[in-house]
């Protein structure tokens, strides 16, 4: 009897789960796409197509050099969609672009240009949201820039350029935002947390190399000579007809042996420890190197067209990583403006550091504001970056 | 005497000959009148024409020199253009790489060549010229569209 009751139970929950799962609208339907690279196709699918001129508003808007009008409400407002779609990606974990690798350097980055506009559109409508007095939207926006940059990622050097730039932007935006003065305390303490969540996942330059190197190893073939050619047609840096003439075997296992050496002693010296500075003069001698050797040895001939010039792109990404952590330390230093009404005196401790240098930023306060100032110098541009705040 | 105050004292001349402020000159009467200062001039331009044609001579001389120098100066700018970059660091700034078909505009190569040719700048340049050619989508929306809308 007590086992009938059991068995009778069960059945009752059994038979109740399953009519539920049956009748509930999320068994309706499929799930949305786990896969952020799917919406934000969808995002830009529901862009509008605008012209030079509109997309050049756009952008001026977002980056604060022009105010806020009706046109530019108006012409944001058309976008809500894509918007939309976009912010619910940027918040995805995952985000697979769906890339053809085994197209080789043929392969089609179809998403990057328009990706670029979108991220200026979501920055307008921080702008906009900011202007109406709501700064947590609008830090939520630039946020999900920042992780649109993440998305955008790392699969390839051009798309890491792309990530790093969106990134910069979104962070110049929130540093914006921030002068603007209008945030209270716990929209600016909600802002840190959202930052420190997001520090270190800045893309970097080692995956695409590897990447790289199988694809430019993958066409240095007797086999795949007219690939070869056909990559760099109309580049400016054509293959000349002798080049072509000597391409025999021997030429190209030579190559392939100079190039797989030189991009593994590129990726040794990015991921060996030490200051930016001599990861710098690691990548710019090992790049010199390869280029006398290119006017010297035929080995070094297809390195010399294929290899990045790497140091440029490493000063990139730790240029972006300087803006990162300058922005992070701004929000700490506005934090205690919001809770006790002005600038500290000095740099409060614990603060993200300067990656040129590894110190902390200098910090300098000014008639309205204050500087961040890095202390090591960006070798590439030859100058030292800072960020002024000036409290409007 | 020089050419300029030829003039002056020739306008002077007329203008009390007819007693007008605008002058119509009539020449034949004037070289009766006036034979020797007519014989003067007539003396006085055909020196000054020679003169003038040794010195067109050297005008044209130095002219041949100077389109030569120019010539020469343009062909070495062309040339120095053609030349690609040997250094991978420094960027070249040029306008979008010129591709064959629409399809290679966002091809890795191309973007990755307009990166080594301009720099950022060269990559954003091809992006922006991407995103003319392919667009995000065919239903377009012009600065005069949005200011249409937005006035009704």
């Amino acid at each position: 009897m007590c086992v009938d009751m059991k068995t009778r139970a069960l059945l009752v929950v059994v038979t109740g789960s399953l009519l539920l799962r049956w009748v509930s609208p999320v068994a309706a339907y499929p799930p949305d796409p786990d896969n952020a690279a799917l919406v934000y196709y969808q995002a830009l699918l529901l862009c509008e197509q605008v012209d030079d001129e509109v997309r050049e508003v756009l952008s001026d808007f977002a980056r604060g050099e022009l105010e806020a009008n009706a046109e530019i409400r108006e012409c944001v407002g058309r976008f809500q969609a894509a918007i939309e779609y976009a912010t619910v990606a940027a918040r995805m974990q995952h985000c697979n672009w769906g890339l053809r690798f085994s197209q080789g350097f043929s392969m089609q980055l179809p998403y990057l240009a328009p990706m670029r506009f979108l991220h200026w559109v979501v920055l307008s409508d921080a702008r906009l949201q900011a202007a109406d007095g709501d700064y947590r939207t609008a830090f939520a926006r630039c946020l999900d820039v920042r992780r649109m940059g993440q998305h955008v990622g790392d699969d390839t050097l051009i798309s890491m350029l792309v990530a790093v730039a969106l990134d910069r932007s979104a962070n110049a935006r929130i540093r914006d935002l921030l002068a603007d003065s209008g945030a209270d305390v716990a929209t600016l303490q909600w802002l840190k947390n959202e930052m420190a969540d997001m520090s270190g996942k800045l893309p970097s330059a080692r995956r695409p190399m590897g990447y790289e190197r199988e694809i430019a190893m993958g066409i240095m073939r007797p086999e795949k000579l007219d690939l070869l050619v056909q990559v760099f047609e109309g580049s400016g840096t054509e293959l000349t007809e002798e080049q072509i003439a000597m391409a025999d075997e021997d030429f190209l296992a030579r190559n392939r042996e100079y190039y797989s050496k030189f991009l593994t002693s590129l990726q040794t010296a990015l991921g060996a420890p030490g200051s930016y500075e001599q990861r710098y003069q690691k990548l710019t001698e090992l790049t010199d190197q390869m280029t006398k050797a290119a006017d010297e040895a035929a080995a070094a001939t297809l390195t010399a067209l294929f290899a990045p010039g790497l140091g440029k792109i490493y000063s990139h990404q730790v240029l972006a990583e300087a803006n990162a952590n300058a922005t992070q330390a701004a929000v700490d230093i506005f934090i205690i403006r919001a809770e006790t009404g002005r600038f500290p005196q000095a740099l409060p401790a614990g603060l993200p550091k300067d990656p040129f240098s590894g110190q902390d930023f200098a910090y300098e306060r000014t008639g309205k504001g204050f500087v961040l100032r890095c202390p090591g110098r960006d070798l590439q541009k030859d100058m030292v970056h800072e960020y002024a705040f000036a409290v409007k | 005497m020089n050419e300029r105050r030829d003039e002056k004292w020739l306008d002077e001349e007329l203008r009390r000959a007819v007693n007008t402020t605008r002058p119509e000159f009539d020449a034949e009467a004037w070289k009766r009148d006036h034979a020797e200062a007519y014989e003067a001039l007539i003396a006085r331009g055909q020196t000054t024409s020679g003169a003038g044609r040794g010195a067109r001579c050297t005008v044209r001389l130095m002219a041949g020199w100077l389109a030569a120098a120019a010539v020469l100066l343009v062909g070495v700018a062309i040339l120095l253009m053609q030349m690609p970059s040997r250094d991978p660091q420094g960027p070249v700034s040029r306008g979008p790489v010129k591709v064959t078909s629409p399809v290679k505009v966002v091809s890795m190569m191309t973007l990755r060549m307009a990166y080594c040719q301009g720099g950022e700048e060269g990559l954003n340049r091809q992006l922006d010229a991407a995103l003319r050619t392919l667009g995000p989508r065919p239903n377009g929306l012009s600065m005069q569209d949005l200011f249409n809308d937005s006035d009704s």
